[in-house]
């Protein structure tokens, strides 16, 4: 098969049995690649209610059919598995591990059971193998990779997790190659769960595609378009950073439990860009990237002098240690972010929880003795001492360890109102002040509530309905589909919008395409759908790159009522609908995109109703036999 | 398939690249596209360039294979800097 490694790599570690599996090539034309194959082989391989901490949960890495081959920024590698904290498919995108498991002969990888003793995993081509880990259980996330690259050489890719997924945190997290995550939803945990402390991966087992001619020409092409994209050399230069001054400036950075924003003045002043620059080290991009969102950032001189912070996600751990600790500069958060990458620590998680206990004892609901003795403040030493405890589950740690779903067993079930999450997981972001399909996606999410799937153009404020239709005949809707989202009076229905930019994104997932602007920018529906035949050699048309994304999304809708979701598990916060976000001072309430009137929670209802009919699901969310007969998925449930 | 391309770049008297590891940012493009050219396959590993990194992070060195034909495909698309045609790193100092 050209484009495709064409093979499985099924490994037991319950029986130790390891074995290549072909890839059917019509399964490859249905679901193509990424979180559409993740999607067919955790709902074939994880059966309902599986526990997700025992052996019938499965750890799957999906490549792209892009992946591994010239065309730029298209190296996602899509990890799924049953999530520990949700109980819902988990499928988070990081790093460069599929392209190189894609180069050593694998499109996929299914790793089910559990191992009897701590276990890392070799794949060197063909020779893949389950090796004791002896003395590397235990180490730091950093301290396991170094020594497996010392052993192996600095050509692998390396998945590994630190204590946190040891000690089977539900905020745990697994990393590739020490600074990309995958992240939310503990991965880490389902890594820990089946005694599994790392994978390594080099491959030269070498690629084929059908057209190479023409791909190449294509590629320059690309290259082309890509070196044209507005504010390029702001995102080389800053990474995600890019928008730091402008969350502080519009009030998108939260803290007292999603209550306030962050002063803008000290946002800027702390964390700015000038600040920012003071850190700022060479770039560290995924494979075939010639953006580099990711920046290293070493501490010159001050506080922690020598440090250096691998971690990608630089505005993530900004929004997390600046604001939720308010934590006093970029040396700080250093110190931080670098602590819960070594530990493998969920950042976002942690903070968000963290600020909850925080608001808790601020408000005298929970005292000094609840918080083993300490008082939980607002800095460095709180974050760093909280870091180790809810890694190593030492007193409330332990508790904290297990995410929301713990604090409510141990401190008390009335505390779920006082929350800003979705089924344990926290949110990326507040839509309070401007919701658009990212704060729609946050009730909806097939695989939480993180704006993934969610992310268009809404997320910036005052964009016109012709705008937005214009967007909308980009990512492919019909003229129906059209009428649908436009129809609606205030302009758009953010519900039935909210699925076809799923759908777009998936797509994108799907190819393995980089969702960082000046990246899924250089590509369009009809470029994908072209590359994919000089890849392949097998002839789709967009609509059947499309179906292959709903086919997607109704699987993962279907694995996840299989683990007992309902209508009931698709919400929104509840303080939404109850208390105002101070945003910059000013009182702010849910209110639709144009800021016309305030949503209530009927309002939320009406546009699940809206969102459901839109995907061809019942009013109970469950996609009927019709949906699933077009998509060619009938008899699947 | 495109043929490979294994004829030294018989206009280029001397190597035609220069190489700045410190540069180099270990994004593998140079290798995918000289495996490419050469070998009618993506296999980075395989191609005539070698990167060597500490521990996955940072590059401390880069160097060609014996096999290397002095083609150049590689500083084509290095999006870093790291590998510069000198033709072009001399035109650029003509037009300075």
């Amino acid at each position: 098969m050209f484009g495709y490694a064409g093979q499985i790599l099924k490994i037991d570690l319950n029986t130790g049995d390891i074995f290549n599996e072909a890839l059917d090539p019509d399964t490859a034309r249905k679901f193509v690649g990424g979180v559409g194959m993740s999607a067919k082989l955790l709902y074939d391989t994880v059966k309902p209610n599986t526990d997700p901490m025992s052996s019938g949960n499965a750890l799957i890495a999906s490549s792209s059919p892009f992946s591994g081959t010239c065309l730029i920024g298209t190296n996602k590698t899509d990890w799924a598995s049953k999530s520990p904290l949700t109980g819902l498919a988990q499928s988070a995108a990081s790093g460069d591990f599929g392209t190189t498991l894609k180069w050593a002969g694998y499109d996929y990888m299914v790793i089910t059971g559990k191992a009897a003793r701590p276990v890392y995993i070799t794949i060197f081509d063909d020779d893949v193998q389950i090796r004791e880990a002896g003395e590397l259980w235990g180490k730091d996330n950093y301290e396991a990779a170094d020594e497996l690259w010392d052993r192996y050489g600095d050509n692998c890719a390396i998945f590994s997790i630190g204590p946190a997924g040891e000690k089977l945190s539900k905020i745990s997290m697994a990393y590739t190659n020490k600074q990309a995550t995958a992240g939310r939803m503990a991965s880490g945990a389902v890594m820990g769960s089946k005694k599994l402390k790392a994978i390594v991966v080099r491959g030269t087992r070498g690629l084929r595609v059908a057209h190479t001619k023409e791909l190449l020409a294509k590629t320059e092409k690309l290259y082309e378009t890509f070196w044209q994209s507005p504010n390029l050399q702001q995102w080389r230069d800053l990474g995600t950073t890019i928008a730091v001054e402008q969350y502080g400036r519009e009030g998108k950075a939260a803290w007292k439990n999603w209550r306030e924003s962050y002063p803008a003045d000290r946002w800027i002043n702390r964390f700015g860009v000038k600040e920012f620059m003071k850190v700022r080290d060479i770039s560290l991009p995924c494979v075939l990237c010639p953006l580099s969102c990711k920046l290293i950032q070493t501490l010159k001189e001050g506080e922690f002098a020598g440090l250096e912070n691998l971690q990608s996600c630089n505005m993530g751990a900004i929004l997390s240690y600046g604001a939720k600790f308010d934590v006093l500069n970029y040396n700080q958060i250093v110190k931080c972010h670098d602590t819960a990458n070594r530990l493998g620590v969920d950042t976002n998680d942690f903070c968000c929880l963290m600020d909850f206990l925080m608001e808790l004892q601020e408000k005298g609901i929970i005292d000094e003795k609840t918080t083993d003795g300490l008082k939980l403040e607002r800095n460095l030493e709180t974050a760093l001492t909280w870091l180790h405890k809810v890694a190593y589950r030492e007193g409330l740690g332990n508790v904290i360890a297990d995410g929301y779903p713990g604090i409510f067993a141990a401190l008390g079930e009335s505390l779920v109102k006082d929350t800003v999450q979705r089924r344990g997981s926290s949110l990326d972001f507040d839509p309070r002040g401007l919701f658009g399909t990212e704060g729609f996606g946050v009730a909806v999410g097939l695989t939480g509530p993180h704006a993934t799937f969610a992310l268009g153009p809404l997320v910036i404020g005052g964009r016109t309905p012709e705008q937005l239709r214009r967007y909308c005949e980009r990512i492919g809707l019909t003229k129906d589909e059209l009428d649908s989202v436009f129809s609606d009076p205030s302009g758009f229905n953010v519900a039935r919008l909210t699925r076809h930019v799923e759908r777009w994104n998936i797509l994108l997932d799907i190819m393995g395409i980089c969702s960082r602007p000046p990246l899924a920018r250089s590509y369009s529906l009809s470029s994908i759908t072209e590359l994919y035949g000089l890849v392949t050699g097998i002839d789709l048309k967009p609509e059947d790159l499309l179906a292959a994304s709903d086919r997607c999304a109704n699987l993962l809708k279907l694995f996840n009522i299989g683990q007992g979701a309902t209508r009931k598990d698709d919400y929104l916060p509840e303080r939404y609908y109850t208390e105002p976000f101070y945003l910059l001072g000013e009182e702010t309430w849910l209110k639709d995109y144009y800021n016309t009137r305030k949503l209530t929670r009927d309002d939320i209802e009406k546009l699940l109703d809206d969102y459901y009919e839109e995907r061809g699901w019942d009013k109970n969310g469950v996609p009927t036999e019709k949906t699933l007969a077009e998509l060619q998925l009938a008899g699947i449930k | 398939m495109t043929a490979a391309k294994t004829k030294v770049n018989k206009e280029a008297k001397e190597f035609p690249i220069l190489a700045y590891p410190e540069k180099c940012t270990g994004c593998r493009t140079c290798q995918v596209m000289c495996s490419i050219r050469h070998l009618g396959e993506f296999n980075p590993l395989k191609s005539y360039i070698t990167v060597t990194r500490d521990h996955g992070i940072r590059t401390t060195s880069l160097s060609f294979t014996s096999d290397c034909t002095w083609c150049g495909y590689c500083a084509r698309f290095c999006p870093y800097g790291a590998l510069i045609l000198k033709k072009a790193a001399n035109s650029k100092k003509e037009g300075e």
